[in-house]
């Protein structure tokens, strides 16, 4: 991180390298990683079970067949792997198992994972048909009108993707959305009978902002590669999973030219930093608009590493520091992860 | 940062808090730290010993009285958990020759722990309040306008302390052996 004391360092130490500060990232990671040190696909695995169980219970209660060999989601699938590429198992800490589930005479619609910050909500789903009569209207749903099959408590635009096993009569979904206010969000299954609906609560992952405050250049990106012009960048916020950005434009398709400059000295381009999902909104006024945008990163990024945020060839750093000057000619491109 | 509201956070178990508390204080429990160690310390030494700092806040998070704020209990854990380091300092491990090298080597820790040491005895070395200003300013993170302001100088002359402090320590790095 280009701190402070990293700045005291370079100017002062003749053999340079890093400096011993803390990253309050690095800071956090550790203290996550204490704290929640239970394996947490085990920890998935039993409380999927125990929501079974439950689910169980409560169909026999009701009267309706029993559902004791009801298979559940293996222990590797959970929001990180849905979303992420590479291996999340560094990051489970910022994962949040608690299952929630509600169900009818028909299905048990569970939230088995969530992660969120302050721009977007991941989490995954399972819905498992209690009879073959559910299931073949579940399938039929999926295939012909997939994106009716739910009614979301959130606004803004959402994504969805999701696969099914026909052995265990279970659909595994995976959803992200834009967040609100708060830190709560309900999804309904619209198969199920009325009033059953899932509310469920989440922690969102810390995140940093930057204020910026630049005029620059804006790109359609890889949606519209020949577009180009000025923006100003208020402000960023970036947590493992999105970066977000604030700024106004006279064309709300534009989004800032960003570099990630890495501690190593290697530097990433935004495009290879945009990952699956994306979303945005704006307003404005006599041809200026004022646009908030974010797009999840392919894989979680591991910002302790991340020195500074480039844009219009001055580096701001993640500790925010004083803004310096970078020659993006000599820098050497990272390699996008695989 | 209302310590006070932090504290009362914290004793309720808001895990915020603690996210709080460790984006806030991480570079003065850094600066203590790096001080109880007199600078020998690379930057995975330091995090690793701050973590201890903030679960053990975690873990105390109900104790903590909101009329005495954090800083000096996290002050006074960050030290013991320094001096506790330094007695358990032991020689490495030897690693597996299979093992995926992804972290400093022994002999690069030594090196930056050296460099640490040697900055951390130059800024050390600076008289006051110039050493109070670098601690503060460089270590701590403070603002510049409230060091300046406890330290009776005014900004600008905060500057120039500072833009005189890091020649003199420049010098004194080139020639400074560590006993």
């Amino acid at each position: 991180m280009k701190s402070r004391l990293q700045t005291l360092w370079d100017q002062v130490s003749p053999e340079g390298g890093p400096c011993p500060q803390p990253n309050p990232w690095g800071v956090r990671r550790r203290v996550d990683a204490a704290l929640d040190q239970k394996p947490r696909a085990a920890r998935l695995w039993r409380k999927l079970k125990l929501a079974a169980l439950c689910a169980a219970a409560l169909v026999l209660l009701t009267g309706a067949a029993a559902v004791t060999e009801m298979v559940l989601a293996p222990p590797t699938y959970n929001v990180l792997s849905a979303f992420f590429q590479g291996d999340a198992a560094p990051w489970e800490s910022l994962m949040d198992f608690q299952p929630v589930s509600v169900g009818d005479d028909d299905y048990t619609l569970t939230v088995t994972s969530t992660v969120a910050d302050k721009s977007t909500l991941f989490y995954t789903l399972t819905i498992e048909a209690h009879s073959d009569e559910a299931w073949e209207e579940l399938r039929k749903q999926i295939s012909e009108n997939f994106y009716a099959l739910f009614s979301f408590r959130s606004h803004g635009s959402l994504s969805t993707d999701g696969e099914v096993d026909p052995g265990s009569r279970t659909c595994y979904i995976s959803v992200s959305t834009e967040r609100g206010w708060g830190s709560s969000a309900g999804i309904r299954l619209n198969l199920m009978e009325e009033g059953k609906e899932l509310r469920f609560s989440y922690r969102p992952v810390s995140d940093l902002k930057l204020d910026i405050g630049a005029e620059g250049q804006g790109t359609g990106g890889w949606a519209w590669p020949d577009m180009a012009g000025p923006v100003t960048l208020e402000r960023l916020t970036l947590s493992p999973l999105t970066l977000e950005a604030e700024y106004t434009t006279g064309d709300s398709e534009l989004f800032p030219v960003l570099y990630f400059l890495w501690d190593d000295g290697t530097v990433s381009d935004l495009d290879s930093l945009k990952g699956g999902t994306g979303h945005g909104s704006g307003h404005g006024a006599n041809g200026v608009t004022k646009m908030t945008k974010s797009y999840s990163f392919p894989a979680v990024q591991d910002l302790s590493q991340l020195e500074a945020v480039v844009f219009e060839g001055m580096a701001y750093p993640l500790d925010k520091g004083e803004p310096y000057e970078v020659d993006m000619e000599v820098l050497t491109t990272r390699e996008p992860a695989s | 940062m209302d310590e006070r509201a932090l504290v009362k956070k914290l004793n309720k178990g808001s895990r915020s808090a603690l996210d709080q508390a460790i984006e806030h204080y991480t570079p003065y429990v850094g600066a203590v730290v790096l001080r109880a160690l007199a600078g020998r310390a690379c930057r995975e030494d330091v995090e690793e010993l701050c973590a201890d700092v903030f679960v053990a806040l975690w873990t105390h998070a109900g104790e903590l009285n909101p009329d005495q704020g954090v800083r000096p209990w996290l002050a006074a854990v960050a030290r013991n958990k320094a001096v506790d380091w330094l007695r358990c300092q032991r020689p490495g491990v030897p690693i597996p020759e299979d093992a995926p090298d992804l972290s400093p080597g022994p002999e690069e820790l030594a090196q930056r722990r050296e460099q640490s040491a040697r900055l951390w005895a130059a800024v050390d070395g600076l008289e006051e309040p110039d050493r109070t200003l670098f601690v503060r300013y460089y270590y701590e993170g403070d603002k510049l306008k409230t060091i300046a302001a406890e330290l009776g100088l005014s900004q600008t002359a905060a500057k120039q302390r500072l833009f005189r402090g890091r020649k003199a320590l420049k010098a004194a790095l080139k020639g400074l052996e560590i006993p």
